[in-house]
């Protein structure tokens, strides 16, 4: 076949499949020969995005490995304050509900539309267990005074003090020699142990509010996008021939899992155990 | 070739082979497992190698969810393109910000002017030269 003939042949085929509407199922968007090309494109397209994501959560761990390279000691001290069995917990739900999500687009290939409703219900209630062991986790830091900004190195908070026992005080050290000098901070751990956590540590907590921060933000548009899948699937707008909302969907969630994946063992294992 | 039998062959994949539900269930164990393990080994000190075994196994499983659930295994190898490149990129920019950070130099605690750790000579692109470093920084660079 020589070059100057091959987009007459194209056209021809558009103009064939034009002529012939009612042989077009209705969710093939005109500019499509076919559904397969349809998915094909949407899938990679919904690659680069996942692409787009990984950059976006690489300035944090950017972040984090200038930090780990400067300054390792502060994640022994500060990595006492996550609590392992809550961060493994959420580890166990979200790798589960990336299971239902899978099972959930399985379903949805072989045309089990019950059977995916279930499945996204699963990864749906899985996400928000996953919020509320994450507000726990987060209510309990707030409470000890770990958010940035709080007793790290802002003289406003200097008198905070949450109960009797010294608990969540900030401390100033050394006064006279630097009347402005950030304070430590008093705070037990997970374990039940007071600590004093020098200044910088805010660097670490700063890093852990942000980077669970905007994975949670991700968790919360994921239930969005799985909530509006679920709905119209409900709605039998899904069939074994066109199941494309899905499949983005839980891939958009299974990359929550994998960010999550890298958080874990970053955040709340790799500190110094005693 | 016609154009549309290019964009069919690229797309022909993205039509996939269903995985059966036993397999998910077997990727799901051994994600577990891993989880289990990665936190076991926490409690034991393997001082630098910490962070190193952490990583090590998020990305085994960071591999199965990507390989099974994201079906990049059965899928077109494009989007194993898209994927794979996002992480060169991320590396490039660590690598490029390490390298900043490692040449920047640091105070001199005597001088008070930046200088490159090793050489002792006064950094590039450090501390711009003021009336207070002017007379130092040559006295720097001498020094090996």
């Amino acid at each position: 076949m020589t070059n100057a003939s091959e987009p007459v042949v194209a056209t021809a085929n558009m103009e064939r499949q034009h002529d012939r509407p009612e042989s077009r199922p209705a969710f093939l968007a005109h500019h499509f020969s076919s559904p397969a090309q349809q998915l094909g494109a949407a899938k990679l397209g919904m690659w680069i995005f996942i692409a787009t994501e990984i950059l976006m959560f690489g300035g944090l761990f950017c972040a984090y490995s200038v930090l780990r390279g400067t300054d390792p000691e502060i994640f022994n001290v500060a990595h006492h304050f996550l609590s392992k069995p809550l961060g493994a917990a959420n580890t166990i739900v979200l790798l589960f509900s990336s299971l239902t999500a899978a099972l959930a687009v399985r379903s949805s290939q072989l045309g089990q539309r019950n059977a995916t409703s279930a499945y996204l219900i699963a990864t749906l209630s899985c996400a928000c267990v996953f919020l509320v062991i994450k507000y726990l986790e987060y209510s309990h830091k707030i409470h000890l005074g770990l958010l940035p900004g709080h007793c790290f190195g802002h003289p406003w908070f200097s008198a905070a003090t949450h109960d009797g026992h010294g608990v969540g005080t900030c401390l100033r050290v050394d006064m006279d020699a630097a009347p402005m000098m950030p304070e430590w901070v008093r705070a037990v751990d997970e374990t039940g142990k007071i600590r004093l956590l020098p200044p910088r540590a805010n660097m670490f907590f700063g890093l852990y509010f942000m980077m669970t921060g905007l994975h949670g933000l991700h968790v919360l548009v994921g239930i969005g996008i799985l909530s509006w899948v679920l709905v119209k699937n409900r709605a039998g707008a899904f069939s074994k021939a066109y199941y494309t909302p899905v499949d983005l969907g839980a891939l958009y969630w299974h990359l929550v899992d994998l960010v999550w994946i890298y958080l874990f063992p970053l955040l709340y294992l790799v500190g110094k155990p005693e | 070739m016609t154009i549309e039998s290019i964009a069919q062959q690229g797309t022909e994949e993205a039509d996939e082979a269903i995985s059966s539900a036993g397999s998910y269930w077997i990727v799901f164990a051994s994600l577990v497992s891993l989880t289990v393990l990665t936190v076991w080994v926490s409690y034991a000190d393997f001082g630098q190698a910490n962070i190193v075994i952490a990583v090590f196994i998020a990305s085994i499983k960071a591999l199965l969810v990507a390989l099974f659930f994201m079906h990049l295994r059965h899928g077109n190898q494009f989007h194993s393109l898209a994927f794979v490149s996002a992480f060169l990129f991320l590396a490039l920019f660590m690598l490029l910000t390490h390298d900043d950070l490692r040449t920047r130099g640091e105070m001199d605690p005597f001088y008070g002017g930046t200088v490159t750790p090793r050489s002792g000579q006064a950094a590039p692109g450090g501390e711009p030269e003021s009336a207070a470093t002017a007379d130092m920084v040559p006295v720097a660079k001498v020094v090996p």
